[in-house]
């Protein structure tokens, strides 16, 4: 059983890191560190003043133009864009939709997509989580100040924390729902292989 | 006095919830999509001859774009069309009056379902609440969708079972509706079913009981007995066109990668992963806070402009009360719906390869406002009882502002930005033609639309005129013919791709779009532009124009 655990974490724990260096894609976290402004949602836009003021004219009322259609509801909008793309979990198990491409990294697959069944167990059972407050504490802010930039290959700064519910989730499950465990393991480790290796062929066309 | 209180506040919420999806409807969405049109021509259609545009008797499905409509909501549209005609607030009539209905019946449903144990009234209250002012249930209920209906019968069709627990003849209504829910949407083919196994499952013992087993029986027979015209063409073409062109198991599967031939191709372009592993991700997308809150549909019919399906506010509530929903057994019964509605709604949509199609999940919608409402009581009684006053003063404030978010969406933007998409102008164009001379004949131009269903809406053509002057498919190959004909006959209006040499020729009017009729095109023709249909941003929508015979003969260099 214990090799087995260790099989799944390694399994659910290897695949972020591995897609990001065959990628290197680390290489760019340094530079999107850099122009951080550049990247952030207080960015200039051009367009941003043409498109609130077309919106704007729409309304009878400038007083509700006004409130729905401001500098502050447009950085306001993009903090929610980069916000819930951090919180979904499709991002980490599926690279968002498969059909959906947004931009290259953030289509990467960050962790086996059945070991999503082990990160819901980590939530179900986050009471009997030590340290679990902590983590989602860390994750809430780490979220917030990744997504007042683009957060496109720097939020692999969550990996830790998201690493730490996962091996919580596969240890609970192994050990209170061990049938459970088993099946999710095996279909893990099965459908691994292709997934693995999808990485290394995948990757110089990306 | 005290216990009509929840009955006044679930009036108050079923006024807001009128109101919000009955103010201008059939007015916005500007303009009326083909699919809304073809379903109140053919009601038109069935109430004026029996038949539909093709002249099949009372069809099972509705053929009309091939894509085979489910029936039960153009039956509907029939007995409307006499009181309020043929109109785009008829036809999305029902679509509003199910949706309103829908909202005293989820009170309903939790208050029988909510042990008795548990004080379930604000449950109740704020769950129809949150659906009232849902953005993706009120969205279907101002436009043509034939999934609200649907929802509606499965919900009643639920509580009347959970009804029949006690009283067991009502189990024979519950099986009518549950019968009827299978035709109204095709989502539904797969939802009634998983719902009844997993029922029967939970509730076996009463079914089969000496009290409820000869209901049971007599439900089941009167359910296979309605499904009888369903069944009759289960195996046709025809009733599984939807599902043979959108599954995502019968192409090839996303994430194919077509360049690589090498020799691990068997593993790294495995179809069982790919298509695994593509449901799971089009599964979960349906959970996806994303897409529920950010997001919303891509589809610009199935959305709002600038609102997700849910208001962004709603997120931790509903983070939390999935938490809760999932720990809290006390809620019995309620909670095995609630989370069986959760994880079943989304199966059907999950086949299709669209990423996030509301449409196909709608029933999704009743299990999240009970889930958002439980995860706002669940945080209400953490606040300590001396700011409790002050936060339900802001919980008000942001119910007004969402309201009014939903009015700057739903009506102003998506009046102004959506009206392309919902084919706008077509009426506009109708009303033209009939003031143009009568005499000459009108080709509409059919290169990137179907307008034909918006013509024969608009015009009210005589329905049995138009089944005389136009063939598709023999009856016998209704439901088998896949084969169309793209060219329709309605009176001196032909809808057919404009020719260009031989179309100059006559002397007639051309419409099309911006595309079709370009300036370019009018200059190079000698056509002259008899009116230009806008969209409400400005931009052209149609041209009617007139062609001239004798200039083109003089001029054409082609000649």
């Amino acid at each position: 059983m214990n090799l087995l655990i260790k099989t799944v974490i390694v399994l659910t724990l290897c695949l972020w890191p591995l897609s990001l260096f065959l990628s290197n894609s680390f290489k760019d976290i340094g530079n999107d560190l850099k122009n951080y402004y550049h990247f952030s949602i207080f960015a200039p836009d051009d367009q941003a003043p043409l498109i609130i003021s077309t919106k704007r004219s729409i309304y009878q009322s400038d007083l509700l133009g006004r409130l729905y259609n401001n500098k502050a509801t447009f950085i306001w909008g993009r903090f929610k864009s980069n916000f819930f793309a951090i919180v979904d979990p499709n991002n980490y198990f599926f690279g968002f939709h498969p059909r959906e491409i947004v931009r290259e990294n953030l289509n990467i697959e960050k962790f086996p997509f059945i070991s999503i069944f082990f990160f819901l167990y980590a939530i179900y059972r986050i009471k009997a989580f030590k340290g679990a407050g902590l983590l989602v504490a860390v994750f809430l802010v780490l979220t917030v100040l990744l997504s007042l930039a683009n957060f496109d290959k720097v939020d692999f700064i969550l990996y830790p924390v998201l690493a730490g519910f996962m091996i919580r989730g596969i240890t609970s499950m192994s050990e209170e729902k061990p049938k459970f465990f088993l099946t999710v393991s095996f279909l893990l480790i099965l459908f691994a292989i292709p997934q693995y290796l999808r990485v290394f062929v995948n990757i110089p066309h990306q | 006095m005290k216990k009509y209180i929840p009955l006044f506040l679930l009036s108050l919420i079923t006024l807001l919830g009128l109101f919000v999806r009955f103010y201008r409807l059939g007015e916005i969405p500007a303009g009326l999509y083909l699919d809304e049109a073809a379903q109140g021509y053919n009601a038109y259609s069935i109430l004026r001859t029996g038949r539909d545009e093709f002249g099949k008797f009372l069809p099972i499905v509705f053929r009309s774009f091939a894509d085979f409509k489910t029936p039960i909501y153009i039956y509907l549209i029939v007995p409307l069309i006499p009181i309020f005609g043929l109109t785009s607030f008829t036809v999305r009539f029902p679509s509003f009056f199910f949706s309103v209905l829908t909202l005293p019946l989820i009170f309903l449903i939790i208050r029988q379902l909510s042990p008795k144990k548990i004080p379930n009234t604000r449950y109740c209250l704020l769950a129809t609440l949150m659906l009232a002012i849902s953005p993706w249930h009120t969205l279907f209920g101002r436009t043509n969708f034939e999934c609200n209906v649907a929802l509606f019968f499965l919900l009643i069709a639920v509580y009347f079972f959970y009804l029949a627990l006690k009283k067991p003849y009502l189990l024979i209504i519950s099986a009518f509706f549950f019968a009827i829910t299978i035709p109204a949407y095709h989502s539904q083919r797969v939802i009634v079913p998983l719902t009844l196994i997993l029922l029967f499952i939970r509730h076996h013992r009463t079914l089969l009981s000496r009290t409820h087993r000869w209901y049971s029986v007599i439900g089941f027979v009167i359910g296979v007995v309605l499904s009888l015209p369903t069944l009759s063409i289960i195996s046709t073409p025809g009733f599984l066109a939807r599902a043979a062109t959108l599954n995502i198991f019968t192409q090839t599967p996303s994430g194919y990668l077509a360049w690589y031939h090498g020799p691990l191709s068997s593993l790294i372009n495995a179809h069982w992963y790919l298509t695994i592993k593509e449901f799971f991700s089009l599964y979960f997308s349906y959970f996806s806070p994303r897409n529920i809150f950010q997001l919303g549909d891509y589809n610009p019919r199935s959305s709002f402009p600038d609102l997700a399906v849910q208001y962004s506010w709603q997120f931790p509530f509903y983070i939390y009360g999935l938490y809760r929903l999932t720990i809290e057994k006390k809620f019995g019964e309620l909670r095995f719906l609630m989370v069986s509605l959760l994880l079943i709604s989304p199966l059907p949509a999950a086949i299709t390869r669209d990423p996030f199609t509301t449409i196909r999940s709608l029933s999704m919608v009743v299990p999240l406002s009970f889930i958002i409402s439980l995860g706002i009581i669940r945080i209400y009684e953490f606040i300590p009882s001396r700011f409790r006053k002050i936060s339900k003063i802001g919980f008000g404030g942001v119910i007004v502002y969402s309201l009014i978010n939903l009015y700057s969406s739903a009506i102003i933007l998506n009046e102004y930005f959506r009206a392309p998409s919902w084919d706008y102008g077509w009426r506009r164009v109708v009303e033209r033609l009939s003031t143009l001379d009568q005499k000459l004949p009108v080709v509409v131009d059919n290169a990137r639309a179907e307008p034909y269903s918006q013509i024969l809406f608009f015009t009210k053509f005589d329905p049995a005129r138009y089944q005389r002057e136009n063939f598709e498919v023999f009856p016998a190959e209704y439901y088998s013919n896949l084969n169309r004909n793209r060219v329709k006959n309605i009176g001196r209006i032909t809808i057919r791709g404009i020719e260009w040499k031989p179309d100059m020729i006559l002397e007639q009017y051309l419409v099309g779009d911006h595309l079709a009729i370009s300036y370019d095109q009018m200059k190079r023709n000698h056509l002259t532009l008899i009116d230009e249909i806008k969209y409400p941003d400005g931009t052209p929508a149609y041209r009617i124009v007139k062609t001239n015979p004798n200039e083109n003969t003089n001029d054409n260099p082609l000649k």
